[in-house]
């Protein structure tokens, strides 16, 4: 922020009253309650997904369920009770959370690419390219968001593919309204007098797109995307409880699909999955709307 | 005015047949043998299979076979499902139950989420305030599916308010929970929405002359900042509307509904090619022009739409 003119020592004190508009976000999210929590339930979730040896003893891929155990309640070795097959509920829900974000993760990525490319050639270059961009951004918008992705899901789940069905119906489907949001900051960007500045010193058009205008566009992005995430996540376990989700695997999803079937004789197989995917798609939403507001000058 | 219309009913248009065309070749590449799924268990015989598919043009290059579909979409020829039984009376028989819910929906939606939200809006940081903030917040992060089957297990099964499932002789009161389901997650963003817009527009010039006048409190925010508030609430209202009318798929599942969103889940399981591209373009055009409306309603409402 400050220029190299102004001694060191004076140079703080610039920098405590004009501090940029990042230093100013990151100085609200600091004492924000909503963001820290957030941060902590998506990093403990993370930690959940990448090493759920951790967590729990049981490797529910691999364990042995027995009928005996069915909907039996919970004890002091397995803290949620069992299932109707008899399978640790505890265990599969700690298995479950990789599934779940590893599709928000990828879905979210391949969104961000898509919105990215689409949103700065839209802005950038204005005319042709924006009216054709903006129609097909429009044609994919009209779809309804659910029912293209159980199309979709349900088009590639013949083959044995995983989670990718999933990933490529949800980041495919999902683009649209993060493509707009990186027009409308590239649109406002672009004839910033930086920008014009690097224009006349020879800066190609790649160049004044990723190195001057990207930087001023990232923020509202990464925004748009966390919130994404937690929505992806959720519509993952809605596929799976529809049953077009990831196959072979352990998904939250199927489990309360299953859940729901016994609920009259047992309702915390259904309670505890339930309350993990509420509780991640939850903390990326937080963590989302925590940095919108702050990055958003008119709530100061 | 005019101008405006005309270039946004061409664009209706143009997103019509886009969204149509990708739907079609998605169903397209799912259905592996249409016309064995419509022999059913018998085997058919060469001279068969060549009549048939001339019949259906399964002969014809992709895009040609489109143009027969959406001629006879748009020509009021739904065609048939697999089953052979025409696609208009599954629909006659489904819509009905689905634009109750609804409807219903939309009613519940309306008057809590905006009562709500002016209430929360005009006491910002109140407890009224904070408790709808964190439960708004809540119901946002749980997906449907979810909230649709404990709702069912809490207020049905265990209390008893309500009946688990469809039942369509107690009438309309068979719609209450499921329209609760269905319509929380748009009542939490409505309610958040007009709770901003208040009380952003109570910091206004206009309320201060308001106020400086001598107006009463009652009619300063009933009249002045409600009706600046809720522009930004109906678009959200009436974009919602297209929405649900697809989204009840999950909540009709859960319930046993047989409305649109049962039926379009039935037809994808069934791979039901006919049926599912059917609702799907349907349900499009339905949220294309309730979208149509909104933008129309909006640009009488701000003059600084229509002279873009």
């Amino acid at each position: 922020m400050s220029s190299g003119a102004v001694p060191t020592q004076a140079d703080e004190a610039v920098a405590e009253r004009a501090r940029s508009l990042s230093g100013d976000a990151w100085h609200d999210l600091r004492r924000s309650a909503v963001f820290w929590t957030a941060t902590a339930l998506v990093v403990l979730m993370s930690l959940i997904a990448a090493f759920p040896g951790l967590f729990s003893a049981i490797d529910a891929r691999t364990a042995a369920c027995s009928l005996t155990d069915s909907l039996r309640a919970p004890d002091a070795n397995h803290w949620f009770g069992f299932d109707k097959q008899g399978c640790d509920v505890y265990s599969r829900v700690i298995y479950g959370a990789r599934s779940s974000v590893l599709v928000g993760i990828f879905s979210t990525l391949i969104t961000g690419v898509v919105a990215l490319f689409v949103g700065m050639l839209a802005g950038f270059y204005g005319r042709w390219i924006d009216t054709i961009l903006a129609r097909v951004t429009d044609i994919f918008l009209g779809i309804p968001p659910l029912l293209g992705a159980v199309v979709v899901a349900k088009a590639l789940s013949g083959q044995e593919l995983g989670i990718w069905p999933v990933v490529l119906a949800l980041g495919l489907l999902g683009w649209p309204s993060p493509a707009r949001v990186i027009r409308s900051s590239v649109i406002a960007a672009r004839h910033q007098d930086y920008v014009n500045a690097a224009r006349i010193l020879g800066a190609s058009n790649g160049r004044l797109m990723f190195r001057h205008i990207l930087p001023n566009a990232l923020a509202p992005m990464v925004v748009v995307l966390t919130i994404m995430l937690g929505t992806f996540i959720a519509f993952e376990a809605t596929l799976s409880f529809l049953g077009v989700g990831p196959r072979n695997t352990i998904s939250w999803g199927v489990d309360i699909a299953e859940a729901q079937r016994w609920i009259r004789d047992a309702s915390l197989p259904l309670m505890f999955p339930a309350g993990f995917l509420t509780a991640t798609v939850l903390a990326f939403i937080m963590l989302g709307d925590a940095i919108r507001e702050a990055f958003d000058p008119r709530l100061r | 005015m005019s101008r405006f219309v005309i270039r946004r009913l061409l664009q209706s248009v143009l997103t019509f047949f886009g969204a149509t065309l990708i739907v079609y070749a998605l169903m397209f590449s799912i259905t592996t043998d249409p016309l064995q799924a419509l022999a059913g268990e018998r085997p058919l015989n060469a001279s068969q299979r060549a009549q048939l598919t001339a019949q259906y043009h399964l002969d014809r290059p992709f895009l040609v076979q489109y143009g027969y579909y959406i001629t006879g979409l748009l020509t009021g020829d739904l065609g048939r499902t697999i089953a052979g039984r025409p696609i208009v009376d599954v629909l006659a028989e489904a819509w009905p139950r689905t634009i109750q819910l609804t409807l219903i929906t939309m009613a519940i939606v309306i008057v809590i989420g905006i009562t709500g939200g002016v209430f929360a809006g005009l006491r910002r940081g109140g407890v009224f305030d904070q408790t709808t903030l964190a439960l708004t917040l809540v119901v946002i992060g749980t997906p449907v599916f979810v909230l649709g089957t404990v709702f069912q297990t809490i207020f049905a099964v265990e209390l008893g308010w309500f009946r688990p499932s469809f039942a369509p002789e107690i009438g309309i009161a068979t719609y209450f929970l499921p329209a609760i389901v269905l319509g929380l997650l748009s009542l939490a963003t409505a309610m958040r929405l007009t709770r901003t817009s208040v009380a952003e527009n109570l910091r206004a010039d206009y309320v201060r002359t308001a106020n400086a006048k001598g107006l009463t409190w009652r009619r300063v925010v009933g009249v002045h900042v409600l009706r600046n508030s809720l522009i930004p609430v109906l678009t959200f209202l009436g974009t919602e509307l297209g929405l649900l009318m697809g989204g009840a798929m999950v909540t009709e599942g859960i319930f046993n509904i047989p409305g649109v969103g049962g039926r379009l889940f039935q037809g994808i399981r069934l791979e039901d090619g006919p049926l599912v591209v059917t609702i799907v373009s349907l349900l499009i055009v339905v949220y294309l022009i309730t979208n149509l409306l909104v933008d129309l309603t909006y640009a009488v409402l701000d003059p600084r739409i229509r002279h873009e």
